[in-house]
């Protein structure tokens, strides 16, 4: 049997597991590990792999922001420092149609400039914004397409980990990735934005416009919002004055947040204790579904299959903005079953000789594939983001939460054709430089 | 194959530098310079990027089996190869074909005991580790303090030097570096450029008593490398024989490189003086008696690998 | 009478361990932020990175039978509840048994791999933490893992910890 078809079949077995509700991440591993096994003929080597695969991401440097972050947004939950600062968002936009959804959307935004990775933003959004928005009677559905879909802005808004990736392998500057990054960021937060409004103004019953009191009451509403700008001050301030990496920044918020919270008199052992279980839960859940997701990816790079995809695609004869596309859609096709940094990694070798061919400019293509990737990380079977904040709100289905992420991904669509015909709004500020 | 020949081995081989970089290449030109010499008999994948194993998981993965072939750095698994440790040390390399010559020859004259559960292919390692910085070091005082990036050897180096080490990968380097997070990275000058450090530094300073390495090792899956036939063996070796220069080639030309990428934006290059090198040798000299009295606590020829690495360290890289 | 008495011991030691993942974090961010402030006083603490490692690694580990014995793993229920009673029981119980076989490999092979690294010396790169005992901790883990779920494929339905 070739390798490609051995491929095949696993996606069959990796779907088929899915569906009879085996937890993800084991779902992966155990598919990745079999698969590896009837590849390489040796059921030994698949069996160190999935132990070796679990302790390097396990012990990862970089993943150490998954638990930090979401320990930060935990204690920022249970110390009611969240439930302030929506009450201020709600104060002030209750009147809008969805306008805890938009507020959402723009906190996910501006905790992106603190946090490189796509499922740490959407873990710690997801904490902080998920109880407020039901507590305002938002849909589930729409609810939790904001944060994973927010959650996503993640990688695009800088600092992220999979430009800096694409950058190493492409040659190009980290900051000017960074800086294309930030403008393309704004216009998704926009557009998800103005989805959101509009989607409840047609709809009323997914994010209800309410009275938001009086005018004394809104002013008073705005106490509520100097703690999380306080910790959002330390956290971008201490980055920016050169006090620690973007990793570390993950410690101090989480330090910053149990600070903030003893002296507002607002943590006790058993808030501590509640914030601790909530997190290792969370982000144990996480890093099992990254962990599965890294065992598939090395058996789907054993089947060769997405290089050899790649390749057939590669030598298309066709026009250069049809193949650019073709690519593109390659990557939102692949995107929802691998992980974001592992598809980066295996696939953009092998279009970099014809992106070179084809003159295109590096920098703007890294916007496009983040962009790409994002649709990725919330599209079902394998979307990241969605089972983070699945895991993070119990009575929430996957489905539902699924269906709530096609019209993002519908906007995340649009924005990339906009992005694709614009190069100027990614390209203008890094041309700056 | 090409004439339709269906091979007879398919071996796979994980590489952790990403494809586009010279020495993922030199792995698939090995790969087919094999391919080619057993007329399609053996075929090597390479992977590239880490997609099979990490850099870390790349020699435990080779032994049990994972891929066939791996290609990593000797340092990630601090521990595993004590004697090889001490190629990397500050023996003031000038190139990296005397570096890399240095690591073959070393390997193949003591045959460690750490690389005896696997097929050792061969070693490559950079040219010199320099001080690339945020501001001007005249001289080893200024090192008082500074804040350098560091794991490892470089972290012992910098702490050796009065330094503060500060460990990080290298993907967070560059913004390290342009914040200000820490003042200083010890890198070879190729790295200036293929993690694009150079365009947020501002001086390039060589310290000749600090000139490290890091070596690399290819190896082969021990009971995949007996199940070849001893012509194959005979051919790969002979490759082999012939590669490892090579790479070095090929980091001397990335440091070269390295080079005209920084000299192009202008940043300034400058030396320590005899006396100031004079300094950082006694100030690091401690390395390289720890290691061998590490060493001989292990029962391993410590003193003699010392008195070998002065001796191979002497030569240049030219002209072997 | 078993169960009653099984039930109660790997709850303790569940707890016992979601309390060692959670001290865990607690100094991951400890030893983070004293990292940074002592760096800005030119006290060198090389090796924070290692610590991160060690302790990210234990947290994750130690958090897993937690994670587990609450059913906090993500599944897609969707198909699944469309299907009838009997046909759910005979998948859950196929779906749980792969999953046990996972564990049982996991655990197995942390021993191995830790016994491995073990007797090649293996450590982390700057403070020469070795490497050995935290598989072995991490095969502990998933033997606990195993125990959990042994618990929810004997009592459909029910968790070994309420969440
Ligand atoms: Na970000
Ligand atoms: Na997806």
């Amino acid at each position: 049997m070739s390798t490609f078809a051995i491929g095949i079949i696993g996606f069959v077995l990796l779907l088929l597991l899915l569906f009879l509700s085996m937890p993800v991440g084991f779902v992966l591993a155990v598919v990745g590990c079999a698969g590896f096994a009837v590849i390489t003929g040796s059921p030994a080597a698949a069996f160190h792999l999935v132990v070796s695969v679990t302790h390097d991401t396990f012990s990862k440097y970089d993943y150490s922001v998954i638990p930090l972050f979401i320990f930060m947004g935990q204690v920022a939950f249970h110390s009611g420092m969240s439930k302030r600062l929506f009450d201020a968002a709600y104060r002030w936009l209750g009147r809008l149609p969805g306008g805890l959804g938009v507020a959402t959307v723009g906190a996910c935004a501006a905790f992106g400039a603190i946090c490189g990775s796509g499922p740490a933003t959407a873990a710690t959004m997801a904490a902080v914004a998920l109880p407020e928005m039901k507590k305002h009677k938002y849909s589930l559905e729409l609810s939790a397409g904001a944060v994973a879909a927010g959650g996503s802005l993640g990688m695009l808004i800088p600092p992220s980990v999979v430009m800096i990736v694409y950058g190493f392998m492409t040659e190009q500057s980290p900051a000017k990735l960074f800086l294309a990054g930030v403008l393309p960021g704004l216009l998704y937060v926009l557009l998800f934005g103005l989805y959101i409004v509009w989607a409840c103004w047609r709809n009323p019953a997914l994010g209800p416009a309410a009275p938001v009191g009086t005018f004394r009451e809104q002013l008073r509403s705005l106490l509520g919002v100097i703690d999380p700008l306080l910790l959002f001050a330390l956290v971008m301030g201490g980055m920016f004055c050169g006090w620690f990496t973007p990793i570390e920044a993950a410690a101090v918020g989480a330090f910053g947040s149990l600070v903030i919270a003893a002296t507002r008199r607002r943590l006790s052992w058993h808030i501590l204790w509640r914030s601790l279980q909530e997190t290792v839960r969370t982000s144990c859940m996480v890093l099992i579904i990254i962990t599965g997701a890294m065992i598939f990816g090395r058996f789907l790079a054993v089947t060769r299959l997405p290089v050899t995809l790649a390749g057939y695609l590669a030598e298309l004869p066709l026009p250069g903005w049809m193949i650019l596309a073709f690519i593109l859609a390659f990557f939102v096709l692949m995107g929802t079953v691998v992980d974001a940094l592992a598809l980066v990694l295996m696939t953009i070798p092998v279009f970099l000789p014809i992106l070179q061919t084809l003159n295109v400019d590096l920098v703007w293509f890294g916007v496009m594939v983040v962009t790409v990737v994002q649709i990725g990380v919330i599209s079902p079977p394998v979307g990241v983001n969605v089972y983070v904040v699945c895991g993070m709100m119990r009575d929430l289905p996957l489905q539902t939460a699924f269906r709530g992420c096609v019209p993002f991904m519908v906007v995340l669509l649009l924005g990339e054709a906009i992005l694709f015909l614009v190069p100027q709004i990614s390209l203008w500020l890094p041309n700056l430089m | 194959s090409k004439d339709g020949k269906k091979p007879e081995f398919v071996l796979t081989y994980s590489v952790f530098y990403s494809s586009t970089h010279v020495h993922s290449r030199l792995a698939e030109e090995w790969a087919k310079e094999i391919n080619q010499r057993s007329d399609g008999r053996i075929r090597v994948d390479v992977y590239p990027g880490g997609v099979l194993s990490s850099a870390q998981e790349n020699f435990t993965s080779v032994l049990n089996g994972v891929s066939d072939l791996g290609m990593s750095c000797f340092a990630y698994t601090r521990g595993m190869f004590p004697m090889i440790e001490g190629v990397d040390l500050p023996w003031g390399y000038r190139n990296g074909r005397q570096a890399t010559r240095v690591a073959n020859e070393f390997i193949s004259k003591f045959q460690p005991q750490e690389l005896s559960e696997v097929a050792f292919m061969y070693a490559h390692a950079h040219g010199p580790g320099l001080l690339a910085s945020r501001k001007e070091v005249p001289g080893p005082e200024t090192l008082k303090g500074m804040t350098i990036r560091g794991t490892g050897l470089s972290a012992q180096m910098v702490k050796l030097l009065g330094a503060n080490p500060v460990g990080m990968s290298q993907g967070e380097t560059y913004e390290a570096l342009r914040k200000g997070v820490v003042d200083g990275t010890l890198c070879p000058i190729e790295t200036l450029e293929g993690w694009k450090q150079g365009e947020v530094i501002e001086y390039i300073t060589e310290i000749s008593a600090m000139a490290y390495t890091t070596a690399n090792f290819v190896v082969m899956n021990k009971s995949t490398w007996q199940k070849l036939p001893p012509e194959l063996q005979e051919i790969i070796t002979a490759v082999n024989a012939q590669w490892w220069d090579k790479h070095g080639q090929a980091w001397d030309q990335a440091d070269d490189s390295g080079r005209a990428f920084v000299t192009g934006m202008g940043k300034n290059f400058s030396a320590f003086t005899p006396e100031q090198n004079a300094q950082v040798t006694q100030a690091l000299a401690p390395l390289f008696q720890e290691w061998a009295d590490k060493l001989s606590a292990a029962g391993l020829p410590g003193e003699e690998a010392l008195a070998a690495l002065k001796e191979l360290t002497r030569g240049d890289g030219a002209g072997q | 009478m078993f169960w009653r008495g099984y039930e109660l011991v790997v709850r303790r030691i569940v707890w016992a361990l979601a309390a060692l993942s959670g001290l865990c974090l607690l100094l991951l961010v400890a030893v983070t932020c004293v990292d940074i402030v002592l760096r800005r006083f030119d006290l060198a603490f090389p090796g924070a990175v290692d610590l991160a490692q060690v302790l990210g690694c234990l947290c994750v580990a130690a958090a897993l039978p937690y994670t587990t014995a609450v059913k906090g793993h993500i599944a897609v229920e969707y198909f699944f509840r469309r299907l009838p009673r009997r046909w759910r029981v005979f998948f859950d119980t196929c779906t749980r048994l792969l999953g046990i076989a996972l564990f049982a490999i996991l655990a197995w092979q942390s021993f191995v791999y830790g016994s491995e690294l073990k007797s090649m010396h293996k450590m982390t790169m700057t403070l020469n933490i070795p490497w050995f005992w935290v598989l072995w901790t991490m095969g502990v883990a998933f033997v606990f893992v195993i125990l959990v779920k042994l618990f929810h494929l004997t009592h459909p339905g029910k968790e070994l910890i309420r969440p």
